[in-house]
This record gives C-alpha cells, sequence and structure tokens, in this order.
C-alpha cells in the first residue's frame, strides 16, 4: 500500500455526525457549564447574600473592562501603536467567529503590542449592538480597542462609558468631560467611531 | 458552525468514541473560553483551536481504559451503526486507535485536516523532524493493519 492509498483510505471513511439538534445545542451547552463551574468557584461554602453577588458579578465585569482598558491607561508607559484597517478588518473577522461561538459575551477586542486579542464577559448580557472602535492617541503612540455601547473603559485614568448617540456616532462619557470622535483634549486625541464606518 | 464540526471529527478521530467526542468537543470549546483572552490574531483561529483540542485528547488518554470498554462495546456499535460504510469505518477507526496518541495526533492534522508538517508541528507543540518520524511510524503502522483488513476481506470474497 502506497503513501497516497493509505490516504484515500482513511479519507473515505467521514466522522460520525451528531444530528442538527445537537450542533444547535451545543453553545448552550458550553455556556451552562461555564456560568455552572464560574458559580460553583464563586460560593464554595456558603450561599452569598444577594447584595454580594451583585457587587461579585459587577467587580467580575469591571475586572474584565479594566484588563482592556489598562492598554489604554497604560498610555505614558507604552510604545507606539497603530490599529490600521488590514488589522480591523481581521479583528472584525476575528470577532465574527468569535461572537458566534460564544454569542453576547465578546466584551472588547484589545489591540496591543502583540496584536489584537479578546475579553470575554463571564455571561451572554453584551448587548448584541454594532461594535465600536475606540483609538487613543497621546504623546507615546496610539492604542485602541473594539467595544460596545454601554461597555466603561479607562482613558487618560478616568473611567469612561462608551455611548452611541441617536445619529450612530459614539461619544465616551467621563465623570468631568465628554469627548466625541476627532476631538482633541490637550494632549490626547479620541477617535471613536462604529467599526462598520471604518472597514 | 465548521469549528464545531471540527472539533467533533477530530475528538471522534482521537477517542474512537461519540461519547468521548461530546464530552472533549464541549471542554475543548470551554478552555477556548477560558484561554481566549491569550489567543493573538496573528495566528489562525483554526490551528489554536486544533491546539487546544489536541491538547485535551492527549489529556484524556488518562482515561483510556474508560475509551477501550466504549470503543469495542455494543454502544459503539449503535452509535455508528447507522453510518454508511460502517465496517470500514470502524477497520479504519480501529487501526487509529492501535497508535500512539502523538502518532494519531499527527495523522490527523495532516490526513484528514490538512495542516502541512510545519502547522502541524507548531499545533502539537514540537519540531517539524518529530512530526515526519511520528508521521512515518503511523503511516508504516497504518498500513500493515489495514492491509492486513483487506487481505482478510479479499480471502473471504474468494471463498
Amino acid at each position: 500500500m502506497t503513501n497516497n492509498e493509505l490516504d484515500h483510505l482513511l479519507n473515505s471513511v467521514p466522522a460520525p455526525q451528531r444530528p442538527v439538534e445537537y450542533w444547535n445545542d451545543l453553545p448552550k451547552r458550553v455556556t451552562a457549564k461555564i456560568h455552572w463551574q464560574s458559580h460553583k468557584s464563586e460560593s464554595p461554602l456558603r450561599k452569598p447574600f444577594p447584595m454580594a453577588r451583585i457587587f461579585a458579578f459587577w467587580g467580575l465585569a469591571l475586572t474584565a473592562v479594566c484588563i482592556g482598558a489598562g492598554f489604554i491607561g497604560g498610555l505614558g508607559r507604552s510604545h507606539s501603536f497603530s490599529a490600521d484597517t488590514p488589522q480591523l478588518a481581521e479583528a472584525r473577522k476575528y470577532y465574527d467567529e468569535i461572537e458566534t461561538l460564544f454569542p453576547n459575551q465578546v466584551q472588547a477586542i484589545v489591540f496591543d503590542r502583540q496584536g489584537p486579542h479578546f475579553i470575554l464577559a463571564n455571561k451572554a448580557n453584551v448587548p448584541s449592538s454594532p461594535p465600536f472602535y475606540v483609538k487613543v492617541c497621546g504623546p507615546k503612540g496610539c492604542q485602541g480597542f473594539v467595544t460596545f455601547s454601554g461597555q466603561q473603559i479607562q482613558l487618560n485614568g478616568e473611567n469612561c462609558e462608551v455611548l452611541a448617540d441617536e445619529h450612530g456616532q459614539v461619544i465616551l462619557v467621563g465623570n468631568n468631560r465628554v469627548w466625541s470622535g476627532h476631538q482633541s483634549s490637550g494632549p490626547i486625541r479620541v477617535d471613536a467611531r462604529p467599526l462598520a464606518a471604518l472597514l | 458552525m465548521r469549528y464545531q464540526h471540527m472539533m467533533h471529527a477530530l475528538t471522534f478521530r482521537m477517542t474512537g468514541s461519540l461519547a468521548d467526542a461530546d464530552d472533549l468537543t464541549q471542554e475543548a470549546f470551554i478552555q477556548a473560553f477560558r484561554q481566549l483572552s491569550s489567543y493573538r490574531a496573528k495566528a489562525r483561529f483554526s490551528s489554536w483551536l486544533y491546539r487546544i483540542a489536541i491538547n485535551q485528547c492527549l489529556n484524556w488518554k488518562k482515561h483510556k481504559e474508560r475509551q477501550e470498554r466504549l470503543h469495542t462495546d455494543w454502544g459503539w456499535q449503535q452509535e455508528t451503526a447507522d453510518m454508511p460504510d460502517n465496517k470500514r469505518m470502524q477497520q479504519v477507526q480501529d487501526a487509529l486507535m492501535k497508535l500512539n496518541p502523538k502518532q494519531r495526533a499527527a495523522v490527523i492534522l495532516t490526513t484528514y485536516d490538512g495542516l502541512n508538517h510545519a502547522e502541524a508541528a507548531r499545533t502539537l507543540g514540537c519540531s517539524e523532524t518529530t512530526v515526519s518520524w511520528r508521521l512515518f511510524a503511523a503511516r508504516a503502522k497504518l498500513k500493515k493493519l489495514l492491509g492486513r483488513e483487506q487481505e482478510k476481506e479479499v480471502q473471504c470474497d474468494k471463498q
């Protein structure tokens, strides 16, 4: 038997397939198990108070967002970064794939020096709204990430909420100021707009 | 959906059991969820998933006894009974299961999933030379095992 004949023989038998229902239910089962595991690890000995649960949930969510936003916060110390259109297109492609696997769980795509990577929420509670691209440029360079309306980011040490106005423009609302797309504020320039408009 | 099919086929070929393939596919996606922040978009997403699934399967060898039981018992027969060319499928899967797990992984990645040696080496975390040797050894064994089965079939046909 030659190598080609062997390959032909191996490929002549397909792997058994599961019914459509199995594939439709798989994401739900994966998500349910992740919830169950995270719930189990959160309550090892005693049942937490409802308020404690709420704080734990928001704490986790805030931590996840802060990890992503840390790249923005560390702007002053980081090397330059630029997320150009091909990178965004690539990030968009991966976003679509990951959103299919884990619906409503992609919180952000963070761009750092090593390329794009992803932050997922523990629960499928990220609203299915169009993604935005936020790029922040300062004296030391630029950093950016893809996120969604209602998510919080840290901008130059200040917590900001990413919101969309009625015209689909992106606004970043901080404690003391509001940034909109293409607006400069001192040495910081913020460019925030719907991702679809950039591709 | 294509990733789900891909992962399920890979885990089935690695384990020879639909039940284990179901469990391992689910576990692989859970691991993917947990490790997603470590994924760098420079690499192919499918390669990254392969690596997670292969590692799950290689760790699964701890449960080999369970697999061997499942592989030979009535359940497996039932699971694959309605599949086309069931006999050949079972012969091929039996032969794959007689390989060392790392050799099996090399065969699955290159022959079924079409990865070249360099991509398979990255997925398996070893050198290309190692992949080549594993493939060489695996092919020799598979030819012997499947060739023997083919000879048996020819003899049966003659009788």
